[in-house]
């Protein structure tokens, strides 16, 4: 790519689900000599990906999908107007059909395209693909597309368990009965619209090929990767190129029944039993994890654009074996002038350089290990807690503490000096021997807890850990107790504590207290439990499921309140030792995931509700760090308490944006080191986060799940 | 078990540990790793051009203090796997 190149690219959103936009973008950036520029277009704001600093070079809001392919088109006309596009690159299955329409028009306006033809791409959509693997006899596991979901239970169980339900467009979900399928087919076809997937299971491992053809539908590279971690959603989160011949020969003589052209992906599931290839579906666009391709010198976003720009390119050379990834996330500041100038005007230009920053070696300071550094199924508070202490002047060394070789952070050479592996979940004596073996090796002066399953755990070696001088950065086990659902939610508190509300809950202890609750409180009904997500049931049946599985899952304590309306906020704090709030910041959530987790917040200023979570703080007698989440009621504006967490947040290195690193200022106090200078917060920052692959060595795998440790330092 | 030559298939790929203590195998068909001790990994390079058991054998007691036919007795259980692993063959 000789001349410079301004791309469009769609496909930065979808948070912990992420759109491959991001990843085609990263590709494209690995693969450039710095004479490119990167157009995100989107359909809202929250594109995150698209903010990662130094990615992108202008962010664009389009009209929505649903107001036609002509507005669409009227937009990036007028984009390409004021700067020229040499190509686009759609990357969202929805999105493929639409821009296939446009071709012409784009083409005729000099925007280069390469994309399937519009049978081409209904032929292997969803919905259709089933018949396209009986026509071609490909190898592919019985599949029917139901559209009226009563028909759901009757047909699941006919087919057998265990099964996955797919969504016409996107999602997918394994499950073992007719209740759980009737569950998650509402979902899903409430989500994407046009029935669901019913898919028998087939026993294997899971197979992946990015792929990209040219306009002759010949295969310009391919990238064969294998699953090596999938989180609930199916999503990998580890993989690494294989050299199989003879996926690579199923994969070509697909590729030559579609008459392809352009990126698509391949995934398939090889039977532990028979050792075939199953298609399981074809995907009209590059995947998620496409990075992988630029890791192992087979780059195929830049493959696919320079056989935009001048058709006829010669064949990628091949992806080197082993080359892994595992998504991770990383968390950032962007400005909210940008952010409210993209809402405003649809556009915006970025001028953000990305940080390059490097540990320092040998510096003073404490040992300081940090639990809790995954991003495998959730974002876990050791990631932003990291990030928070990266390079303080306190630090000395860094220790990453994992329970296993997936624990994503784990590969953050540029924040992590050392990983150590913790013993399982149960045997506090273990964790305490492995921890003072740590110690003894390498030193270790302060402990961050930041997974709430193993809190109580540290509870019980808190002392002992002590009379070694090793500190811990917790609440008191009494505090902790406290504010445990049960406690909190269940017992009357006779107080007014001000715009901060405490509700009232149910304790749920068998089927019969679930139907008083359902009776009493109505719908939607929220069912909690002490470590597990909040889920908001919408109906007697949903509730019920949602019971059983808690109950399946071994929760005994799920306590059960209506859900509130409005809008959430978080307040993270510390508090010292006579149980006043060293420093605190209130955050509203601008943008959530599924499950409710913040991906976007802005900080907020209520001196009034800060008050009284500083009064609520005080009357628990917390001390260390905490976390409380709240809900703002739309009908009378009070601020409805939903948890207290007794650790950080995961958003928390967002403190250290805003200029006061609430973790700093944790390891300070358990360093008894002084904390009162003045701090002034930077009100203009947006909290947001965004999904990454980046690169693993396959070695640091077998170093951490055989050895128990990875050296970062040397 | 035969007494011919026993070679590491190509799908089997070796990486060393940085601090030579051992290394990694990679099946590069699954991308399963197995990681190998130093005495795992001495086989392993034996048999990376191909070596018959009491070439193995013989590396591995010039590097370790073992018995002739324990010695044996492991490289075989050892080689046992990997045939089982379809990373080996010959015999």
């Amino acid at each position: 790519m000789a001349d410079r190149i301004r791309v469009a690219l769609t496909g930065f959103a979808g948070l912990d689900t992420p759109e491959p936009g991001t990843g085609v973008a990263q590709a494209l950036r690995k693969g450039s000599r710095g004479n490119l520029e990167i157009v995100a277009l989107g359909y809202d704001t929250w594109q995150t990906g698209a903010w990662l600093p130094g990615l992108v070079d202008q962010i664009v809001v389009l009209p929505p999908l649903a107001s036609g392919v002509y507005s669409i088109l009227e937009k990036i006309l007028e984009i390409h107007e004021k700067t020229p596009l040499d190509a686009l690159i759609p990357n969202l299955d929805l999105e493929v059909p639409l821009f296939t329409r446009l071709k012409p028009q784009l083409e005729k306006a000099g925007i280069q395209t390469l994309l399937p033809t519009q049978e081409s791409d209904f032929s292997i959509n969803k919905t259709s693909l089933a018949r396209f693997c009986y026509t071609h006899d490909i190898l592919s596991p019985n599949t029917v597309h139901v559209t009226d979901l009563e028909e759901i239970p009757m047909r699941a169980d006919h087919m057998g368990y265990p099964l996955m339900v797919k969504g016409s467009v996107a999602g997918a979900a394994k499950v073992d009965n007719s209740d759980l399928a009737q569950l998650e087919a509402t979902v899903l076809h409430a989500k994407w619209g046009g029935g669901v997937l019913l898919q028998n299971c087939i026993d294997g491992d899971e197979y992946v090929v990015a792929m990209v053809a040219r306009v002759d539908g010949s295969c310009l590279g391919m990238t064969p990767a294998r699953k090596l971690g999938t989180n609930k959603f199916g999503k990998a989160v580890v993989g690494s190129v294989v050299n199989a011949p003879d996926l690579e020969k199923t994969s070509l003589e697909i590729l030559a029944k579609l008459n392809w052209r352009g990126p698509l992906e391949l995934e398939f599931i090889r039977s532990r039993v028979s050792g075939q290839y199953y298609l399981i579906e074809i995907n009209n666009r590059f995947p998620s994890w496409i990075m992988l391709s630029a890791y192992a010198g087979s780059n195929l976003p830049v493959a696919l654009l320079k056989e935009i720009l001048n058709p006829g390119q010669r064949r990628c050379q091949k992806p080197k074996v082993g080359t892994s990834f595992v998504r991770d996330v990383r968390d950032f500041a962007v400005s909210s002038a940008k952010l409210r100038e993209l809402e405003r005007h649809g556009n915006i230009e970025i001028t953000t350089q990305p940080n390059r920053t490097r540990r320092n070696r040998k510096r003073k300071g404490a040992v300081v290990g940090v639990t809790g550094i995954s991003a495998f199924e959730e974002v876990l508070a050791g990631c932003g807690v990291a990030e928070s202490l990266r390079r303080v002047p306190e630090v000395s060394c860094l220790i990453g503490l994992v329970y296993g070789p997936f624990d994503t952070a784990a590969y953050r050479n540029n924040t992590f000096d050392v990983i150590q592996q913790l013993p399982g979940k149960d045997d506090a004596d273990k964790l305490l021997d492995r921890l003072l073996s740590i110690r003894a090796k390498s030193g270790l002066d302060v402990i961050i807890p930041c997974v709430d399953f193993e809190i109580r755990r540290f509870f019980d070696i808190r002392e002992a850990l002590e009379n070694e001088n090793i500190k811990v950065v917790l609440p008191s086990q009494k505090a902790f107790e406290a504010r445990s659902k049960e406690r909190l939610f269940l017992k009357k508190v006779n107080r007014d504590w001000g715009p901060l509300q405490i509700p009232q809950a149910t304790t749920l202890r068998k089927k019969g207290d679930l139907k008083i609750a359902m009776e009493n409180q109505g719908f939607p009904l929220t069912l909690k439990c002490e470590t597990s997500s909040v889920h908001v049931t919408l109906n007697a049946h949903h509730a019920l499921s949602v019971f059983r599985q808690l109950r399946d899952d071994g929760h005994e304590s799920i306590v059960a309140q209506p859900f509130v309306h409005g809008e959430e906020y978080s307040f993270s704090a510390i508090c010292a030792d006579d149980h006043s709030v060293v420093e605190g910041v209130l955050i509203k959530k601008l943008c959530k995931n599924e499950t409710g987790k913040t991906w976007g917040a802005t900080c907020v200023d209520n001196p009034y509700l800060q008050d009284s979570l500083s009064e609520f703080l005080k009357h628990l007698k917390w001390t260390g760090p905490v976390e409380i989440e709240m809900i703002r009621d739309f009908q009378n504006d009070r601020f409805v308490m939903i948890e207290v967490n007794p650790r950080f947040p995961a958003w928390i290195s967002f403190t250290r944006s805003l200029g006061i690193n609430l973790p700093q200022m944790a390891l300070r106090m358990a360093l008894e080191l002084d904390n009162r200078s003045p701090r002034q917060i930077d009100r203009d920052r947006i909290f947001m986060r965004s999904c990454t692959t980046p690169p693993a060595d396959p070695m640091d795998f077998a170093e951490i799940a055989t050895r128990g440790i990875l050296n970062h330092g040397s | 078990m035969g007494n011919g030559i026993w070679k590491l298939h190509a799908r089997a790929s070796l990486r060393e540990a940085p601090d030579g203590d051992g290394g990694i195998l990679l099946d590069t068909f699954n991308a399963a790793i197995c990681s190998c001790n130093g005495t795992a990994w001495t086989v392993l390079k034996a048999m990376q051009k191909g070596a018959k058991v009491h070439q193995i054998v013989a590396k591995v007691r010039k590097d370790f203090e073992v018995d002739k036919n324990d010695a044996e007795r492991d490289i075989l259980a050892f080689i046992r796997t990997l045939r089982s692993m379809d990373l080996v063959d010959g015999g």
